[in-house]
């Protein structure tokens, strides 16, 4: 289909081809695009209309129900050529009548004997020798570690990286600027190393120290701060394309994700080794040692994946599958430009133009990637976790002890006490159709019903065996029922082989599913227990806090229907996952949020998915991939499931077990009294069926029923001291537990091999690759039956690999001097730019292996540089020879980043909140949005910009005028434009404007006698230096009212806001140099 | 730089100079510093048009129910499809659904418009008119960035900004890329208006005609003289700064002519939004005296899109106002998944008159000849209802219309199946529109592009052609 984007590599394959035959080129030029756009939807591998196929010569040779569809050679003859010519069939039905040229090259085709190529399923032989050429591209050659250079001048260089750089200045024949002053310096670096600017008690210090190491003092003080994580974490949002929403129409949140933008900032201030970064970015759930938060009881470790959920799904896609590969596609396109400098998804329609990397490359790596599902991880550590575990679980026994003697001696006077309970609530409606009919009840009270007005005697008998008659014809016509459905039950949870073919986290699900009795103390309200449940799998025995991740097995959808047997409630929710699309919540994807706590069968309507891939899926309410609109905020949730039938009938089976039947055993009831009786000796059968653990359906429904209708004491005010206790314990307890701590991940499911799209397009599936790295380092399939991706990540994380510390020391040199060594930061590839310095980079590259990855031990060798601490004045030389000063003759202006540019505002004014983590602030803005959600304060509550919610279709404003990515895919180089309306923001804009007003304020707060000392002040506080004579008396005469003596200029706010405002609008304080 | 010197001129210019803005030095020293940032570019060849208007009705209009009459629904009204029919966003594929209106032959072309559109209908004889185009995308998020970039995601440039990358505006106190932001912000979000991977500048400004500021920030929190004073003291203390940092760098240089851009931008803006000096009789032809206040309002972004393309302004697109009859639906107002008629309804009255104004007052005053007006929504609906009076999406054919320069008039290309639900003739295509409309500025759309990420991109992708049979 032409919808995909990147299609535009076809060329290649159709070259290929073309250098067979003539005629096989027409075929790929002309008759195969109109085959696949125009035929093979109704004629192909998912439809075969009339018995017919259009997509292999072999099949286009057998033909349909009405004969072959071509004769080779004789066009007359061939049907397909009478269709699209409308003699006979109308072809395409209902579709685009072909254009006449496309007929005319369709019966040419048939003339030239109906030629075809096999879909390549190796990259045409003519690639390979354009594999062999590009491995010997520069950045695919192992690193080095080149000798450092020898240099005429010797009283420069401080570092390694100085003497690279000197080399290349003299080879040039240029000498290097003279180093920047101390306060110019102090701004770079503050700037740099935190994004924000530096203090004047800072500059002071710095200026005083007469050390010869108070520069390295700086570098380690800055090193050590906080804030550096914070700035550092924001570059690295960029590459991740770092968002809390999923875009499209809707801008669903993903909740939770700005825990991994905290895992982030932790990350770097605690100068986690870039190769444990990227493990745990792509397999961080599997490692087997993951790194732990102690002081937050968290595995860091689990927070990587967060990014690949960091994805732009389709709205209610009616094509799930082309969502998919829109999803994927992505992922890829993230992971290969942030780790390796590498644009594989080019790859999604066939082998890359320019760089080794084939379509089986990118197919193979699909798998890697639609392998793992989308979900939320729990991050806190077992013991967390487990808390209260062990006692919650002893208390439960004792329980079951107490309210079995409870309810053994109770004697439920059935004339009075027993109600005809209120209909069950009708089932959720799996999707908007309207719910299944109400089944008749035939719970324990049937018979009570019928015959409580029912006189003895001979009329009792005879109404006894109509009553008798009726629950044993229902019981054999649900039995027929489910006989005739055509129900084929794929897995029932309550065999532990099927619950452990099963993909299941989470601390609410136990290790083998349960038998029939299980129940839940119940943590509020005068009730103890909920009720009785039959066998299966419970998420909340112990506590509903507790998260439960259930999920089947990857199937193709097959019938038209799908049931599962399965109860929850507080927003828990089964669907059935449609290739993996993770929003879906009704409707055309199948799904229902729970609201019964009683165990039924739930329809899914699937005829609309038929032939898609699926899994099916139970989880609690925080641990679903989209948030339910208003959650509850204590974080119970539940549920409970048994069995999964799969079938074409438009209802679901019925439940077999009849609780009235259990009364049928034994002679026949001649009175009411006997009855009675019968209820009662039924009933203690049932709660010691239960105190033993051997209750059968028919038995744990029928207790269910007494329990749930207060039918034996289950009311905290008839429980004996000993029973109430232990629920007081129980309850104090749970209050106790902690609710786990969810963020975005990826859960482990059906690992499978993604079958290659011809051509991008995903309704022409080839042969399925295996899955793997690049083939260009050499990948081996994945022998695990996992997805994958721990290989994947041990293949990046690879000191071997070429790219990775290659790419991550261009990344840390950009940031610090303006430009990579590699300009395109994101691109080593030969589309993108070649290194200025390339020994220099490999050189980088080897001494960041070396020294164990570390980002802060790279970072301060640069910085410690000569070459870092350039002025930024060049020489006339420099200015002429290199005018784009490539060779780092001086240092480079830049821009602040939005994010500093806002930040420094409030560092500047006083006003800024350090506060680390959380959630994000909403953001501030008045225009117009689509469902931008709330709106934050116009200060962003005084937090750092990282703190700003980011919401895909309702970004920050004032931040988006000065470059802020749009999160759509890798950003490693962020625009600079320098356009008016930045100017009209820092002029108008309503932020900046309090905030000079704040800082207005404070000026005059602080006091000082002297306008003149105030300027001064003011001037070192925003742009780190001191104010010149003549800055001073243009500030003064500034400040200067007509009618405003200089004592009441002290205390005039405007004034000062005017200058504070003012100083904002300078070009050094947006600038650094 | 700003200057003294400066002020003084500015008080001496006329306003209309002022905002030509190529009659100073002023102007020209701006337009140096904004042309340093982005080049602007030739035409590759002799262009028909300088500006397009487009008219976008967000929600999907039914085509079969305004520009395609198709007989056969009538006929076979309430039976299924006799063809295969597509997935559905609601699955909830009813019978076969006449249309409530009745349709009417107008102008010298006799094109049948039906009557929700009768204003449109008399200008029949303006109007090339398309029956066959096509989308790719079957939601509305996906469908608006598809029409809008070419690309069902957000990260893709506007066809807006494609254009103002191309050829750059020929005003410089403007934007040259403007939404007009009445209605809501379309379903996807207001990136839809952004600039992909092209630099921020080309991005579309949003300008509310109802807002007290019209566009982001223009309001000066002062007295121009303050202002004045403000801008004189950044200058000196920039140009201090430069000279003690060694002659400063390039980027400072624009950095500083911005804000000269800026300041008169605080004019411009509000001399465009000033509508004083618009006859009663213009405004009329708009509907702004409109009891209806959306046809009122939709009326006056018409009439400001006419002074925008008078400005020089390259791009501009307009928005639908949602139906205060349901206020849900603030980002699709056409999007009648159930009660069609009444929604069409409204929002036919809505937009009518003041499209029929527009292009009428384009023609009265020669302007038409240099703008093509384009009409189209994300997709069309289904000729088979969704439950009792519903219409679902349906991307597989539909119909637009453009007006202006370049293009045929009193035509219509293409045409859909007898039920009108998939094109068969003269298949069209976003990148085949887009193709077109650049062909008519004068840009060869094969040869507009911008590299990011590796790759060469284009408007129309790597498809697309110029439908050579609509061209005048």
């Amino acid at each position: 289909m032409l919808t995909q984007a990147r299609f535009a590599l076809l060329l290649v394959v159709v070259e290929a081809a073309a250098a067979q035959s003539p005629g096989l080129e027409h075929f790929e030029r002309k008759v195969r695009p109109v085959l696949v756009r125009s035929c093979q939807g109704c004629h192909g591998a998912k439809i075969e209309q009339a018995g017919l196929r259009l997509d292999s010569r072999a099949a286009v040779l057998k033909g349909g129900v009405s004969g072959p569809a071509v004769r080779p050679g004789d066009p007359q003859a061939s049907l397909v050529v009478k269709a699209i010519r409308h003699l006979g069939p109308r072809m395409p039905i209902g579709g685009a009548r072909l254009h006449p040229d496309e007929i005319e090259a369709i019966e040419q085709w048939v003339k030239n004997g109906a030629p075809w190529t096999d879909e390549p399923t190796a990259p045409p032989a003519g690639s390979k020798t354009i594999q062999e050429r590009t491995k010997e591209y520069w950045a695919l050659q192992p690193v080095t570690k080149p000798a450092v250079p020898s240099v005429t001048r010797q009283d420069w260089d401080r570092t390694p990286v100085d003497a690279f750089i000197l080399a290349a200045l003299e080879k040039s024949k240029l000498a290097p600027a003279p180093r920047a002053d101390r306060a110019t310096l102090l701004r770079r670096l503050t700037l740099d190393l935190t994004g924000l600017p530096p203090k004047p008690e800072e500059l002071g210090a710095f200026q005083n120290d007469k050390s010869p190491n108070a520069y390295r003092h700086v570098v380690d003080r800055l090193l050590e701060s906080p804030r550096f994580g914070e700035n550092w974490a924001r570059h690295w949002m960029d590459l991740v394309r770092y968002s809390e929403s999923h875009g499209s129409q809707g801008d669903f949140d993903l909740p939770y994700a700005w825990r991994y933008r905290d895992y982030l900032i932790r990350a770097f201030n605690q100068d986690v080794p870039y190769d444990q970064l990227i493990r745990e970015h792509l397999a961080g759930d599997l490692l087997a040692a993951p790194r732990i938060n102690r002081e937050d009881q968290i595995n860091e470790s689990m927070l990587g994946t967060a990014h690949l959920r960091m994805v732009e799904y389709g709205y209610i896609p009616v094509d799930a599958l082309d969502d998919q590969l829109k999803v994927v596609d992505n992922q890829i396109d993230v992971i290969s430009k942030a780790f390796q400098g590498l644009t594989v998804s080019c790859a999604r329609c066939h082998d890359h133009k320019f760089d080794p990397i084939t379509q089986n490359d990118f197919y193979s790596l699909y798998g890697v990637l639609a392998s793992s599902r989308h979900g939320q991880v729990v991050i806190d550590t077992p013991g967390r976790l487990s808390r209260h575990r062990d006692e919650l679980a002893r208390l439960r026994v004792s329980l079951r002890g107490e309210l079995a003697r409870l309810w053994l001696a109770a004697k439920p006077d059935l004339s009075t006490e027993l109600q005809p309970p209120s209909p069950p609530a009708a089932p959720p409606a799996a999707d908007k159709k309207p719910p299944e009919p109400l089944k008749p009840d035939y719970g324990p009270l049937t018979l009570w019903r019928e015959l409580k007005h029912t006189t003895a005697g001979d009329a009792f008998r005879a109404a006894w065996d109509r009553a008798a008659a009726g629950v044993r014809k229902q019981i054999a016509d649900r039995s027929e029922f489910n006989a005739r459905g055509g129900f084929r039950s794929v897995w029932n949870l309550e065999r532990p082989s099927d619950y452990n073919a099963w993909f299941r986290t989470g601390n609410g699900l136990a290790a083998e599913p349960s038998k029939a009795g299980q129940f839940f103390v119940l943590t509020e309200g005068d009730r103890a227990v909920n009720g009785i449940y039959p066998a299966g799998v419970y998420s909340h025995l112990l506590s509903r806090k507790h998260s439960g991740v259930l999920q089947s097995p990857r199937f193709q959808i097959e019938s038209d229907s799908i049931s599962v047997r399965a109860l929850g409630g507080n927003l828990a929710w089964a669907r059935v996952v449609v290739e993996n699309y993770a929003l879906g919540n009704g409707g055309i994807f199948p799904a229902t949020n729970f609201s019964d706590d009683t165990m039924r069968w739930i329809r899914f309507d699937t005829k609309y998915r038929r032939g898609s891939h699926a899994y099916i899926e139970f989880v609690t309410m925080d641990d679903r991939a989209r948030t339910p609109g208003a959650a509850p905020a204590d974080g119970r949730s539940h549920f409970g499931a048994a069995e999964v039938v799969f079938h074409d009938s438009d209802a679901p089976p019925q439940e077999e077990a009849v609780a009235a039947a259990l009364l049928l055993e034994g002679p026949a009831i001649e009175s009411l009294a006997q009855l009675s009786d019968r209820y009662l000796v039924t009933l203690r059968r049932c709660v010691e069926a239960w105190n033993a653990g051997t209750l059968t359906p028919a038995e744990a429904a029928f207790l269910d029923f007494f329990v749930r209708n207060g039918l034996v004491p289950n009311s905290l005010k008839q429980m004996p001291a000993a029973a109430a206790a232990l629920i007081a314990r129980y309850r104090a307890l749970e209050a106790e537990v902690p609710v786990p701590l969810r963020a975005p991940g990826v859960l482990i499911g059906t690992a499978f091999d993604q079958p290659l799209f011809v051509r991008g397009n995903h309704l022409r599936p080839g042969p399925p690759v295996p899955r793997r790295y690049l083939e260009v380092f050499g990948s081996q399939p994945c022998s695990s039956p996992e997805s994958g991706r721990l290989e994947l990540a041990e293949a990046i994380a690879s000191p071997a690999n070429p790219l990775t510390a290659r790419v991550m020391v261009n990344r840390i040199w950009h940031h610090l001097f303006g430009r990579g060594i590699v300009r395109t930061v994101d691109n080593f590839g030969r589309n993108g730019d070649r290194p200025s310095h390339p020994e220099l980079l490999d050189y980088l590259a080897a001494r960041f292996v070396e020294e164990g990855w570390s980002i802060k031990s790279m970072i301060r060798l640069l910085v410690t540089s000569s070459v870092y601490q350039l002025s930024s004045l060049p020489s006339a030389a420099a200015a002429r020879a290199d005018t784009a000063n490539v060779l780092l003759q001086h240092a480079r202006w830049r821009r602040l980043t939005a994010e500093s540019i806002r930040d420094s505002i409030l560092a500047v004014t006083g006003d800024l909140d350090t506060t680390l983590y959380g959630p994000g602030i909403d953001v501030y803005y008045t225009g117009k949005t689509e469902s931008g959600g709330k709106i934050g304060p116009l200060d962003g509550a005084r937090r750092r910009s990282v703190y700003q919610r980011i919401k895909r279709n309702a970004q920050n404003p004032f931040l988006e005028v000065f470059d802020s990515p749009k999160p759509t895919s890798t950003r490693g180089q962020r625009d600079s434009t320098n356009v008016p309306a930045q100017s009209l923001a820092m002029l108008n804009d309503r932020f900046v404007i309090e905030q000079a007003s704040r800082w207005a304020g404070r000026v005059i707060a602080d006091g000082g006698t002297s306008v003149r000392d105030r300027v001064e002040r003011m001037f070192r506080r925003a742009l780190g230096r001191p104010a010149t004579a003549a800055e001073v008396s243009a500030s003064l005469g500034f400040l200067a009212r007509p009618g405003v003596t200089g004592t009441e200029l002290l205390s005039h706010h405007q004034a000062w806001q005017d200058l504070a405002h003012s100083i904002f609008n300078f070009k050094e304080f947006l600038y650094v140099r | 730089m700003f200057d003294e010197r400066l002020m003084l001129n500015r008080r001496q210019l006329s306003r209309r100079d002022m905002l030509l803005g190529t009659s100073t030095g002023f102007g020209l020293t701006a337009f140096a510093g904004l042309a340093a940032e982005s080049p602007a570019r030739k035409p590759h060849f002799e262009p028909k048009i300088k500006s397009v208007i487009f008219c976008f009705m967000s929600g999907g209009v039914s085509h079969v129910d305004s520009f395609d009459p198709k007989p056969r629904l009538a006929r076979d009204a309430g039976k299924p499809m006799p063809m295969p029919v597509k997935p559905t966003m609601f699955n909830d594929v009813k019978g076969i659904m006449p249309s409530p209106w009745s349709f009417k032959n107008y102008g010298q072309c006799g094109m049948p418009v039906s009557e929700l559109f009768p204003h449109m209908g008399s200008r029949a004889d303006d109007l090339c008119l398309i029956r066959s185009m096509t989308s790719t995308a079957n939601e509305h998020a996906q469908g608006n960035f598809v029409i809008h970039t070419g690309q069902p995601f957000l990260g893709f440039p506007n066809a807006g900004a494609w254009i103002n990358y191309g050829l750059g505006s020929e005003n410089r106190n403007l934007p040259g890329f403007v939404v007009l932001a009445s209605g809501g912000v379309p379903l996807g979000g207001i990136g839809m208006y952004g600039s992909g991977f092209l630099p921020a500048e080309h991005q579309a400004s949003l300008l509310y005609p109802e807002a007290l500021e019209a566009l982001s920030n223009i309001r000066p929190n002062e007295e121009d003289r303050e202002q004045q004073r403000r801008l004189a003291f950044i200058s000196s203390m920039d140009r201090q700064f430069m000279g003690h940092a060694g002659g400063g760098d390039p980027q400072i240089e624009t950095a500083i002519r911005n804000y000269e851009t800026a300041y008169r931008m605080q004019t411009a803006v509000p001399e465009l939004m000033e509508l004083s000096g618009e006859s009663e009789a213009t405004k009329r032809l708009y509907g702004m005296d409109s009891p209806n206040a959306n046809t009122a309002a939709y009326g006056k972004q018409c009439l400001l899109a006419r002074r925008l393309v008078e400005r020089g302004v390259r791009f501009i697109e307009l928005t639908c106002l949602m139906r205060p009859s349901d206020p849900g639906q603030i980002g699709n107002p056409w999007d009648q998944h159930t009660a069609l008629k009444e929604g069409h309804a409204e929002m036919a009255l809505q937009v009518d008159q003041p499209i029929a104004g527009l292009v009428a007052d384009l023609k009265a005053r020669g302007l038409l000849d240099q703008t093509l007006v384009i009409w189209a929504g994300e997709f069309g609906r289904t000729p088979f209802a969704q439950g009792a009076n519903g219409r679902d999406h349906n991307p597989s054919g539909f119909s637009i219309w453009l007006a202006g320069g370049g293009v045929k008039r009193g035509f219509t290309y293409g045409q859909t199946d007898e039920f009108g639900y998939y094109a068969v003739e003269n298949n069209m295509t976003v990148y085949d529109l887009w193709a077109t409309v650049l062909h008519l500025l004068g840009v060869d759309h094969e040869r507009l592009t911008y590299r990011f990420g590796g790759r060469d991109y284009r408007l129309s992708d790597v498809h697309g052609r110029v439908i050579r049979d609509l061209l005048a």
